[in-house]
Protein backbone atom coordinates (compact mmCIF):
# COMPACT_ATOMS: atom_id res chain seq x y z
CA UNK A 1 0.00 0.00 0.00
CA UNK A 2 1.41 3.38 -1.00
CA UNK A 3 2.01 5.76 1.86
CA UNK A 4 2.56 8.88 -0.20
CA UNK A 5 0.47 10.44 -2.90
CA UNK A 6 1.68 13.01 -5.41
CA UNK A 7 -1.05 15.11 -6.99
CA UNK A 8 -0.97 17.94 -9.49
CA UNK A 9 -3.20 20.68 -8.08
CA UNK A 10 -4.55 23.71 -9.90
CA UNK A 11 -5.31 26.22 -7.15
CA UNK A 12 -5.01 29.94 -7.58
CA UNK A 13 -2.38 31.36 -5.18
CA UNK A 14 -4.84 33.45 -3.14
CA UNK A 15 -7.65 30.86 -3.09
CA UNK A 16 -7.37 30.34 0.66
CA UNK A 17 -10.91 28.99 1.02
CA UNK A 18 -10.58 26.55 -1.88
CA UNK A 19 -7.24 25.19 -0.63
CA UNK A 20 -8.43 24.79 2.96
CA UNK A 21 -11.63 22.97 1.92
CA UNK A 22 -9.70 20.70 -0.41
CA UNK A 23 -7.10 19.79 2.24
CA UNK A 24 -9.86 19.04 4.77
CA UNK A 25 -11.50 16.75 2.21
CA UNK A 26 -8.15 15.00 1.52
CA UNK A 27 -7.57 14.48 5.28
CA UNK A 28 -11.05 12.98 5.65
CA UNK A 29 -10.00 10.53 2.92
CA UNK A 30 -6.74 9.72 4.77
CA UNK A 31 -4.21 12.04 3.14
CA UNK A 32 -2.37 14.82 4.94
CA UNK A 33 -0.48 17.47 2.97
CA UNK A 34 3.26 17.13 3.47
CA UNK A 35 4.91 19.23 0.77
CA UNK A 36 4.02 21.71 -1.96
CA UNK A 37 6.22 22.12 -5.03
CA UNK A 38 5.73 24.01 -8.25
CA UNK A 39 4.62 20.86 -10.08
CA UNK A 40 2.76 18.78 -7.52
CA UNK A 41 1.74 18.45 -3.88
CA UNK A 42 2.79 15.46 -1.78
CA UNK A 43 0.39 13.87 0.71
CA UNK A 44 1.18 11.39 3.50
CA UNK A 45 -1.20 8.55 4.41
CA UNK A 46 -2.94 9.03 7.79
CA UNK A 47 -6.00 7.65 9.53
CA UNK A 48 -8.96 9.38 7.84
CA UNK A 49 -10.16 12.10 10.22
CA UNK A 50 -11.53 15.59 10.50
CA UNK A 51 -8.62 18.05 10.48
CA UNK A 52 -8.88 21.81 10.21
CA UNK A 53 -6.57 23.62 7.82
CA UNK A 54 -5.56 27.25 7.62
CA UNK A 55 -3.61 28.94 4.85
CA UNK A 56 -1.61 31.94 6.03
CA UNK A 57 0.11 34.46 3.83
CA UNK A 58 3.38 35.87 5.09
CA UNK A 59 4.81 38.43 2.66
CA UNK A 60 8.32 38.47 4.10
CA UNK A 61 9.04 34.76 3.57
CA UNK A 62 11.77 34.33 1.00
CA UNK A 63 12.28 31.09 -0.87
CA UNK A 64 16.03 31.72 -0.77
CA UNK A 65 16.45 31.80 3.02
CA UNK A 66 18.61 28.87 4.15
CA UNK A 67 16.27 28.26 7.09
CA UNK A 68 13.16 29.89 8.54
CA UNK A 69 13.93 33.38 9.84
CA UNK A 70 13.52 34.23 13.52
CA UNK A 71 10.27 36.09 12.71
CA UNK A 72 8.90 33.10 10.83
CA UNK A 73 9.77 30.77 13.68
CA UNK A 74 8.18 33.14 16.17
CA UNK A 75 5.03 33.21 14.03
CA UNK A 76 5.03 29.39 13.91
CA UNK A 77 5.47 29.31 17.73
CA UNK A 78 2.39 31.52 18.12
CA UNK A 79 0.41 29.18 15.85
CA UNK A 80 1.64 26.07 17.63
CA UNK A 81 0.61 27.57 20.96
CA UNK A 82 -2.99 27.51 19.74
CA UNK A 83 -2.72 23.99 18.29
CA UNK A 84 -1.84 24.89 14.70
CA UNK A 85 1.02 22.78 13.34
CA UNK A 86 2.91 23.76 10.22
CA UNK A 87 2.17 21.21 7.45
CA UNK A 88 4.32 22.87 4.81
CA UNK A 89 5.18 26.19 3.29
CA UNK A 90 5.91 27.51 -0.13
CA UNK A 91 6.77 31.00 -1.31
CA UNK A 92 4.89 33.36 1.03
CA UNK A 93 2.21 30.78 1.81
CA UNK A 94 2.10 28.61 4.90
CA UNK A 95 -0.31 25.75 5.50
CA UNK A 96 -1.17 24.88 9.11
CA UNK A 97 -3.40 22.10 10.42
CA UNK A 98 -5.16 21.63 13.72
CA UNK A 99 -6.66 18.41 15.06
CA UNK A 100 -8.69 20.05 17.85
CA UNK A 101 -12.47 20.12 17.50
CA UNK A 102 -13.15 23.82 17.41
CA UNK A 103 -9.86 25.69 17.19
CA UNK A 104 -9.52 29.46 17.29
CA UNK A 105 -8.72 30.45 13.69
CA UNK A 106 -5.21 31.77 13.00
CA UNK A 107 -6.69 34.94 11.59
CA UNK A 108 -9.49 36.53 13.60
CA UNK A 109 -9.28 40.00 12.06
CA UNK A 110 -10.53 40.00 8.44
CA UNK A 111 -9.06 43.46 7.75
CA UNK A 112 -5.56 42.21 8.56
CA UNK A 113 -6.18 39.00 6.67
CA UNK A 114 -7.26 40.74 3.45
CA UNK A 115 -4.20 43.02 3.70
CA UNK A 116 -1.85 40.07 4.32
CA UNK A 117 -3.21 38.27 1.28
CA UNK A 118 -2.77 41.40 -0.82
CA UNK A 119 0.83 41.95 0.28
CA UNK A 120 1.73 38.38 -0.68
CA UNK A 121 -0.22 38.47 -3.95
CA UNK A 122 1.56 41.72 -4.85
CA UNK A 123 4.96 40.17 -4.22
CA UNK A 124 4.29 36.93 -6.09
CA UNK A 125 1.62 36.33 -8.72
CA UNK A 126 0.45 39.87 -9.50
CA UNK A 127 3.62 40.78 -11.44
CA UNK A 128 3.38 37.56 -13.49
CA UNK A 129 -0.31 38.14 -14.23
CA UNK A 130 0.29 41.73 -15.41
CA UNK A 131 3.26 40.63 -17.52
CA UNK A 132 1.19 37.81 -19.02
CA UNK A 133 -1.65 40.26 -19.69
CA UNK A 134 0.70 42.74 -21.39
CA UNK A 135 2.39 40.14 -23.61
CA UNK A 136 -0.90 38.35 -24.26
CA UNK A 137 -2.55 41.60 -25.36
CA UNK A 138 0.29 42.61 -27.72
CA UNK A 139 0.88 39.17 -29.23
CA UNK A 140 -2.85 38.36 -29.29
CA UNK A 141 -3.56 41.58 -31.19
CA UNK A 142 -0.76 40.78 -33.65
CA UNK A 143 -2.20 37.23 -34.08
CA UNK A 144 -5.71 38.53 -34.78
CA UNK A 145 -4.41 41.22 -37.13
CA UNK A 146 -2.45 38.55 -39.13
CA UNK A 147 -5.49 36.26 -39.06
CA UNK A 148 -7.59 39.01 -40.64
CA UNK A 149 -4.89 40.41 -42.97
CA UNK A 150 -2.99 37.33 -44.13
CA UNK A 151 -4.81 34.23 -42.86
CA UNK A 152 -2.92 31.82 -45.13
CA UNK A 153 0.44 32.93 -43.69
CA UNK A 154 -0.89 32.22 -40.23
CA UNK A 155 -2.73 28.98 -40.94
CA UNK A 156 0.24 27.48 -42.77
CA UNK A 157 2.77 28.10 -40.00
CA UNK A 158 2.47 25.83 -36.99
CA UNK A 159 4.77 28.12 -34.98
CA UNK A 160 2.81 31.29 -35.76
CA UNK A 161 -0.50 29.53 -35.23
CA UNK A 162 0.34 27.86 -31.91
CA UNK A 163 2.26 30.75 -30.34
CA UNK A 164 -0.62 33.08 -31.25
CA UNK A 165 -3.14 30.74 -29.64
CA UNK A 166 -0.93 30.31 -26.54
CA UNK A 167 -0.66 34.06 -26.08
CA UNK A 168 -4.43 34.42 -26.37
CA UNK A 169 -4.85 31.68 -23.75
CA UNK A 170 -2.38 33.57 -21.52
CA UNK A 171 -4.41 36.74 -22.05
CA UNK A 172 -7.69 35.03 -21.10
CA UNK A 173 -6.13 33.34 -18.06
CA UNK A 174 -4.39 36.43 -16.67
CA UNK A 175 -7.43 38.61 -17.30
CA UNK A 176 -9.73 36.14 -15.55
CA UNK A 177 -7.40 35.88 -12.56
CA UNK A 178 -6.87 39.64 -12.26
CA UNK A 179 -10.56 40.52 -12.59
CA UNK A 180 -11.53 37.81 -10.09
CA UNK A 181 -8.86 38.87 -7.61
CA UNK A 182 -9.56 42.60 -7.70
CA UNK A 183 -13.34 42.03 -7.58
CA UNK A 184 -12.85 39.78 -4.56
CA UNK A 185 -10.51 42.29 -2.89
CA UNK A 186 -12.95 45.17 -3.34
CA UNK A 187 -15.83 43.23 -1.80
CA UNK A 188 -13.60 41.60 0.84
CA UNK A 189 -12.32 44.99 2.08
CA UNK A 190 -15.87 46.26 2.56
CA UNK A 191 -17.03 43.15 4.36
CA UNK A 192 -13.85 43.01 6.49
CA UNK A 193 -14.80 46.41 7.97
CA UNK A 194 -17.94 44.68 9.24
CA UNK A 195 -15.86 41.83 10.68
CA UNK A 196 -16.62 39.28 7.96
CA UNK A 197 -14.04 37.45 5.85
CA UNK A 198 -15.26 36.97 2.29
CA UNK A 199 -14.44 33.47 1.03
CA UNK A 200 -12.05 33.41 -1.91
CA UNK A 201 -12.91 31.95 -5.26
CA UNK A 202 -10.26 30.42 -7.52
CA UNK A 203 -10.33 28.93 -10.99
CA UNK A 204 -9.33 25.34 -10.41
CA UNK A 205 -11.25 23.99 -13.42
CA UNK A 206 -9.89 26.74 -15.70
CA UNK A 207 -6.33 25.99 -14.51
CA UNK A 208 -6.86 22.28 -15.22
CA UNK A 209 -8.42 22.94 -18.64
CA UNK A 210 -5.60 25.30 -19.66
CA UNK A 211 -2.90 22.86 -18.53
CA UNK A 212 -4.48 20.00 -20.50
CA UNK A 213 -4.96 22.27 -23.53
CA UNK A 214 -1.32 23.43 -23.38
CA UNK A 215 0.04 19.88 -23.13
CA UNK A 216 -2.14 18.60 -25.98
CA UNK A 217 -1.35 21.61 -28.15
CA UNK A 218 2.41 21.26 -27.55
CA UNK A 219 2.21 17.62 -28.72
CA UNK A 220 0.17 18.70 -31.77
CA UNK A 221 2.67 21.48 -32.44
CA UNK A 222 5.65 19.14 -32.37
CA UNK A 223 3.84 16.61 -34.59
CA UNK A 224 2.93 19.31 -37.10
CA UNK A 225 6.61 20.31 -37.32
CA UNK A 226 7.38 16.85 -38.72
CA UNK A 227 7.97 18.05 -42.30
CA UNK A 228 9.60 21.38 -41.64
CA UNK A 229 13.06 20.49 -40.31
CA UNK A 230 12.27 22.27 -37.02
CA UNK A 231 11.01 19.25 -35.11
CA UNK A 232 14.36 18.22 -33.62
CA UNK A 233 15.28 21.77 -32.67
CA UNK A 234 11.93 22.66 -31.08
CA UNK A 235 11.65 19.33 -29.20
CA UNK A 236 15.18 19.74 -27.84
CA UNK A 237 14.45 23.37 -26.96
CA UNK A 238 11.31 22.32 -25.07
CA UNK A 239 13.20 19.59 -23.20
CA UNK A 240 15.92 22.09 -22.26
CA UNK A 241 13.23 24.44 -21.00
CA UNK A 242 11.66 21.65 -18.93
CA UNK A 243 15.03 20.44 -17.64
CA UNK A 244 15.96 24.01 -16.70
CA UNK A 245 13.39 24.17 -13.87
CA UNK A 246 14.67 21.25 -11.77
CA UNK A 247 18.28 22.21 -12.50
CA UNK A 248 17.87 25.82 -11.33
CA UNK A 249 15.75 24.65 -8.41
CA UNK A 250 18.47 22.15 -7.57
CA UNK A 251 21.07 24.93 -7.44
CA UNK A 252 18.83 26.96 -5.10
CA UNK A 253 18.17 23.95 -2.83
CA UNK A 254 21.86 23.02 -2.71
CA UNK A 255 22.81 26.57 -1.70
CA UNK A 256 20.11 26.52 0.97
CA UNK A 257 21.50 23.24 2.32
CA UNK A 258 24.95 24.82 2.41
CA UNK A 259 23.42 27.66 4.48
CA UNK A 260 24.33 30.30 1.92
CA UNK A 261 22.72 33.63 2.82
CA UNK A 262 19.53 34.76 1.07
CA UNK A 263 21.11 37.55 -1.04
CA UNK A 264 24.05 35.40 -2.17
CA UNK A 265 21.71 32.51 -2.98
CA UNK A 266 19.53 34.81 -5.12
CA UNK A 267 22.54 36.14 -7.03
CA UNK A 268 24.13 32.71 -7.54
CA UNK A 269 20.85 31.06 -8.58
CA UNK A 270 20.21 33.86 -11.07
CA UNK A 271 23.76 33.53 -12.44
CA UNK A 272 23.35 29.74 -12.66
CA UNK A 273 20.06 30.01 -14.56
CA UNK A 274 21.53 32.54 -16.98
CA UNK A 275 24.67 30.42 -17.56
CA UNK A 276 22.62 27.24 -17.90
CA UNK A 277 20.30 28.81 -20.47
CA UNK A 278 23.27 30.18 -22.39
CA UNK A 279 25.22 26.90 -22.34
CA UNK A 280 22.28 24.61 -23.15
CA UNK A 281 20.83 26.74 -25.96
CA UNK A 282 24.36 27.38 -27.29
CA UNK A 283 25.13 23.65 -27.24
CA UNK A 284 21.86 22.88 -29.00
CA UNK A 285 22.54 25.44 -31.71
CA UNK A 286 26.10 24.12 -32.18
CA UNK A 287 24.85 20.50 -32.43
CA UNK A 288 22.21 21.54 -34.97
CA UNK A 289 24.69 23.50 -37.12
CA UNK A 290 27.28 20.69 -37.00
CA UNK A 291 24.57 18.11 -37.74
CA UNK A 292 23.41 20.01 -40.81
CA UNK A 293 27.01 20.47 -42.03
CA UNK A 294 28.03 16.84 -41.72
CA UNK A 295 24.70 15.56 -43.05
CA UNK A 296 23.39 13.96 -39.83
CA UNK A 297 20.36 16.24 -39.94
CA UNK A 298 19.28 16.21 -43.55
CA UNK A 299 17.13 19.06 -44.55
CA UNK A 300 13.76 17.49 -45.15
CA UNK A 301 12.67 20.11 -47.67
CA UNK A 302 11.82 18.28 -50.85
CA UNK A 303 13.59 18.82 -54.13
CA UNK A 304 11.56 21.18 -56.32
CA UNK A 305 8.41 19.41 -57.57
CA UNK A 306 9.22 20.68 -61.06
CA UNK A 307 12.21 22.65 -62.35
CA UNK A 308 13.07 25.10 -65.10
CA UNK A 309 15.29 22.39 -66.58
CA UNK A 310 12.36 20.01 -66.95
CA UNK A 311 10.14 22.69 -68.47
CA UNK A 312 12.66 24.22 -70.87
CA UNK A 313 14.72 21.13 -71.52
CA UNK A 314 17.98 22.76 -70.39
CA UNK A 315 20.67 21.66 -67.95
CA UNK A 316 19.75 23.54 -64.76
CA UNK A 317 22.22 21.81 -62.45
CA UNK A 318 24.05 25.11 -61.86
CA UNK A 319 20.84 27.09 -61.32
CA UNK A 320 20.07 28.77 -58.04
CA UNK A 321 17.09 27.01 -56.53
CA UNK A 322 15.84 28.48 -53.30
CA UNK A 323 13.02 26.77 -51.52
CA UNK A 324 11.05 27.08 -48.35
CA UNK A 325 8.32 25.25 -46.55
CA UNK A 326 5.81 26.09 -43.89
CA UNK A 327 3.54 23.48 -42.48
CA UNK A 328 0.71 23.18 -40.03
CA UNK A 329 -2.06 20.69 -39.39
CA UNK A 330 -4.29 22.74 -41.70
CA UNK A 331 -2.09 23.99 -44.54
CA UNK A 332 1.29 23.33 -46.10
CA UNK A 333 3.04 25.99 -48.23
CA UNK A 334 5.91 24.98 -50.44
CA UNK A 335 7.82 27.79 -52.21
CA UNK A 336 10.42 27.54 -54.96
CA UNK A 337 12.37 30.17 -56.84
CA UNK A 338 14.75 29.27 -59.67
CA UNK A 339 17.09 31.28 -61.93
CA UNK A 340 20.52 30.70 -63.58
CA UNK A 341 22.84 32.32 -61.02
CA UNK A 342 23.53 35.38 -58.93
CA UNK A 343 24.09 37.63 -61.93
CA UNK A 344 21.67 36.20 -64.50
CA UNK A 345 17.99 36.38 -63.67
CA UNK A 346 16.50 34.93 -66.82
CA UNK A 347 14.88 32.54 -67.35
CA UNK A 348 13.27 32.73 -63.92
CA UNK A 349 10.39 30.99 -62.24
CA UNK A 350 8.73 31.30 -58.83
CA UNK A 351 5.93 29.18 -57.58
CA UNK A 352 4.09 28.39 -54.37
CA UNK A 353 2.05 25.26 -53.89
CA UNK A 354 -0.47 25.37 -51.09
CA UNK A 355 -1.65 22.04 -49.75
CA UNK A 356 -5.08 22.25 -48.10
CA UNK A 357 -5.23 19.48 -45.52
CA UNK A 358 -8.69 20.27 -44.16
CA UNK A 359 -11.12 20.09 -47.10
CA UNK A 360 -13.55 22.62 -45.64
CA UNK A 361 -10.81 25.28 -45.82
CA UNK A 362 -10.29 24.79 -49.56
CA UNK A 363 -12.78 27.39 -50.85
CA UNK A 364 -11.63 29.94 -48.25
CA UNK A 365 -7.94 29.49 -49.21
CA UNK A 366 -8.66 29.59 -52.97
CA UNK A 367 -10.79 32.70 -52.53
CA UNK A 368 -8.12 34.42 -50.42
CA UNK A 369 -5.42 33.70 -53.02
CA UNK A 370 -7.73 34.84 -55.82
CA UNK A 371 -8.18 38.18 -54.05
CA UNK A 372 -4.49 38.50 -53.19
CA UNK A 373 -3.96 41.38 -55.64
CA UNK A 374 -7.11 43.30 -54.69
CA UNK A 375 -5.11 45.62 -52.45
CA UNK A 376 -3.09 46.78 -55.49
CA UNK A 377 -6.22 48.24 -57.09
CA UNK A 378 -5.99 52.01 -57.44
CA UNK A 379 -2.18 52.03 -57.61
CA UNK A 380 -0.22 52.67 -60.81
CA UNK A 381 -0.66 49.09 -61.92
CA UNK A 382 -3.90 47.18 -61.75
CA UNK A 383 -3.94 43.41 -61.45
CA UNK A 384 -6.81 41.09 -62.22
CA UNK A 385 -7.23 37.33 -62.44
CA UNK A 386 -9.01 36.27 -65.62
CA UNK A 387 -10.38 32.77 -66.01
CA UNK A 388 -8.36 30.60 -68.38
CA UNK A 389 -8.51 27.07 -69.79
CA UNK A 390 -8.17 24.71 -66.79
CA UNK A 391 -7.98 21.63 -69.04
CA UNK A 392 -4.57 22.83 -70.30
CA UNK A 393 -3.31 22.49 -66.71
CA UNK A 394 -5.18 19.24 -66.02
CA UNK A 395 -6.79 21.25 -63.19
CA UNK A 396 -10.26 21.94 -61.77
CA UNK A 397 -10.00 25.71 -62.24
CA UNK A 398 -7.36 28.15 -63.54
CA UNK A 399 -6.93 31.93 -63.79
CA UNK A 400 -4.27 34.02 -65.47
CA UNK A 401 -3.10 37.27 -63.91
CA UNK A 402 -3.50 40.35 -66.09
CA UNK A 403 -1.53 43.51 -65.39
CA UNK A 404 -3.06 46.69 -66.80
CA UNK A 405 -5.15 44.47 -69.12
CA UNK A 406 -2.16 42.47 -70.43
CA UNK A 407 -1.40 38.79 -69.57
CA UNK A 408 1.46 38.63 -67.09
CA UNK A 409 2.75 35.00 -67.24
CA UNK A 410 1.35 34.36 -63.78
CA UNK A 411 -1.34 31.83 -62.95
CA UNK A 412 -3.50 30.61 -60.13
CA UNK A 413 -4.40 26.96 -60.66
CA UNK A 414 -6.64 24.81 -58.46
CA UNK A 415 -6.18 21.04 -58.17
CA UNK A 416 -7.89 18.54 -55.92
CA UNK A 417 -6.14 19.55 -52.66
CA UNK A 418 -3.32 21.71 -54.06
CA UNK A 419 -3.41 25.30 -55.27
CA UNK A 420 -0.56 26.52 -57.46
CA UNK A 421 0.55 30.15 -57.84
CA UNK A 422 3.20 30.36 -60.55
CA UNK A 423 5.03 33.20 -62.25
CA UNK A 424 7.59 32.88 -65.10
CA UNK A 425 9.35 35.36 -67.35
CA UNK A 426 8.42 33.45 -70.48
CA UNK A 427 5.09 32.37 -71.88
CA UNK A 428 4.30 28.84 -70.74
CA UNK A 429 3.41 26.43 -73.56
CA UNK A 430 0.55 23.92 -73.43
CA UNK A 431 3.11 21.09 -72.98
CA UNK A 432 4.78 22.88 -70.08
CA UNK A 433 1.41 23.49 -68.39
CA UNK A 434 0.51 19.83 -68.86
CA UNK A 435 3.86 18.73 -67.41
CA UNK A 436 3.35 20.93 -64.35
CA UNK A 437 -0.20 19.55 -63.94
CA UNK A 438 1.07 15.96 -64.14
CA UNK A 439 3.80 16.65 -61.57
CA UNK A 440 1.37 18.21 -59.10
CA UNK A 441 -1.25 15.49 -59.58
CA UNK A 442 1.48 12.88 -58.98
CA UNK A 443 2.06 14.45 -55.53
CA UNK B 1 -15.49 54.04 5.08
CA UNK B 2 -12.29 52.33 6.28
CA UNK B 3 -11.20 52.99 9.81
CA UNK B 4 -8.12 55.27 10.19
CA UNK B 5 -5.33 53.23 11.72
CA UNK B 6 -5.62 53.03 15.55
CA UNK B 7 -7.97 56.05 15.69
CA UNK B 8 -10.51 53.68 17.11
CA UNK B 9 -9.54 50.22 18.29
CA UNK B 10 -11.11 46.92 17.38
CA UNK B 11 -12.10 44.66 20.27
CA UNK B 12 -9.02 42.53 19.69
CA UNK B 13 -6.68 45.55 19.67
CA UNK B 14 -8.33 46.88 22.81
CA UNK B 15 -7.87 43.66 24.77
CA UNK B 16 -4.32 43.09 23.56
CA UNK B 17 -3.35 46.58 24.75
CA UNK B 18 -5.23 46.01 27.99
CA UNK B 19 -3.22 42.82 28.59
CA UNK B 20 -0.04 44.78 28.01
CA UNK B 21 -0.82 47.39 30.65
CA UNK B 22 1.42 45.16 32.69
CA UNK B 23 4.39 43.26 31.34
CA UNK B 24 3.26 40.16 29.46
CA UNK B 25 4.61 37.54 27.03
CA UNK B 26 3.13 38.04 23.61
CA UNK B 27 2.05 34.43 23.31
CA UNK B 28 0.26 34.47 26.67
CA UNK B 29 -2.14 37.12 25.38
CA UNK B 30 -3.88 34.37 23.38
CA UNK B 31 -4.90 32.71 26.69
CA UNK B 32 -5.46 35.89 28.70
CA UNK B 33 -7.99 37.57 26.40
CA UNK B 34 -10.58 34.75 26.49
CA UNK B 35 -10.13 34.57 30.29
CA UNK B 36 -10.72 38.33 30.63
CA UNK B 37 -13.84 38.19 28.45
CA UNK B 38 -15.34 34.86 29.55
CA UNK B 39 -14.51 33.47 26.13
CA UNK B 40 -16.40 36.21 24.29
CA UNK B 41 -13.29 37.53 22.53
CA UNK B 42 -10.62 35.27 21.09
CA UNK B 43 -7.48 36.42 19.32
CA UNK B 44 -6.04 34.21 16.58
CA UNK B 45 -2.30 33.54 16.64
CA UNK B 46 -1.70 35.19 13.24
CA UNK B 47 -3.77 38.22 14.11
CA UNK B 48 -2.00 38.62 17.46
CA UNK B 49 1.43 38.30 15.85
CA UNK B 50 0.58 40.90 13.21
CA UNK B 51 -0.96 43.33 15.68
CA UNK B 52 2.04 43.12 18.01
CA UNK B 53 4.28 43.95 15.03
CA UNK B 54 2.07 46.91 14.14
CA UNK B 55 1.90 48.16 17.75
CA UNK B 56 5.70 47.96 17.94
CA UNK B 57 6.08 49.88 14.67
CA UNK B 58 3.68 52.55 15.98
CA UNK B 59 5.58 52.78 19.31
CA UNK B 60 2.47 51.81 21.21
CA UNK B 61 4.26 48.94 22.97
CA UNK B 62 7.88 48.13 23.64
CA UNK B 63 9.80 44.92 24.13
CA UNK B 64 10.98 44.42 27.70
CA UNK B 65 12.78 41.09 27.57
CA UNK B 66 13.33 38.09 25.33
CA UNK B 67 13.78 34.42 26.26
CA UNK B 68 14.75 32.67 23.07
CA UNK B 69 11.96 33.53 20.71
CA UNK B 70 9.50 34.38 23.53
CA UNK B 71 9.22 38.11 23.93
CA UNK B 72 7.72 40.23 26.66
CA UNK B 73 6.01 43.55 25.97
CA UNK B 74 4.49 46.46 27.84
CA UNK B 75 2.53 49.56 26.85
CA UNK B 76 4.44 52.75 26.12
CA UNK B 77 3.06 56.14 27.17
CA UNK B 78 1.69 56.55 23.66
CA UNK B 79 -0.01 53.15 23.85
CA UNK B 80 -1.48 53.97 27.26
CA UNK B 81 -2.81 57.28 25.92
CA UNK B 82 -4.50 55.49 23.03
CA UNK B 83 -5.96 52.84 25.31
CA UNK B 84 -7.24 55.53 27.69
CA UNK B 85 -8.72 57.47 24.80
CA UNK B 86 -10.52 54.34 23.61
CA UNK B 87 -11.77 53.67 27.14
CA UNK B 88 -13.15 57.20 27.32
CA UNK B 89 -14.75 56.85 23.91
CA UNK B 90 -16.43 53.60 24.94
CA UNK B 91 -17.56 55.23 28.18
CA UNK B 92 -19.07 58.11 26.30
CA UNK B 93 -20.98 55.60 24.16
CA UNK B 94 -22.36 54.01 27.32
CA UNK B 95 -23.13 57.41 28.84
CA UNK B 96 -24.94 58.53 25.67
CA UNK B 97 -26.95 55.33 25.67
CA UNK B 98 -27.99 55.74 29.27
CA UNK B 99 -28.94 59.39 28.85
CA UNK B 100 -30.95 58.73 25.70
CA UNK B 101 -32.77 55.69 27.09
CA UNK B 102 -33.63 57.50 30.32
CA UNK B 103 -35.21 60.31 28.32
CA UNK B 104 -37.14 57.77 26.24
CA UNK B 105 -38.43 56.05 29.36
CA UNK B 106 -39.54 59.40 30.88
CA UNK B 107 -41.65 60.20 27.80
Amino acid sequence: MKNTLKKVEFFTFYDKTGIENHLEQMASEGWLLEKMSALYWTYRRIEPKKIHFSVSYYATISDFEPEPTEEQQAFNDFCEHSGWKLATQTVQMQVFYNENDDPVPIETDPVLEVENIHRSVKKTVLVSYFLMLFLGAIMGASFISTLLGDPILLLSSATRLFTGIWFIVALIYSLTELVTYFTWRKKAKKLAEQGVFLETRGHRKLGFAITVFMLVSIVFYLISLANTGLQFYMTAYLLIFLAGFPLVNGVKSLLKKKKVKEGANKALTFAASFTLAFVLVGALTAVTVLGIRNGTFESDLKEPIFTIGELLGVDDSGYLKTRGKEDSIMLGRYRSSQHPNTYEHSPTMQYTITEVKWAFLYDFVADTLYHHYDEWKGWDSSYEYVETDEAAWGADKAWELYRNGEPNNAFLVCYDKYILEISTDWELTAEQKQLIGNKICAE
Amino acid sequence: MPRAKFQTLTEQMYYILLCLSSECYGMDIMDKVPQMTDGRVKVGSGTLYNLLEQFLDADMIKETKAEGRRRCYILTDKGRELLDAEYKRLNSLVYDYQRFMEKEEQK
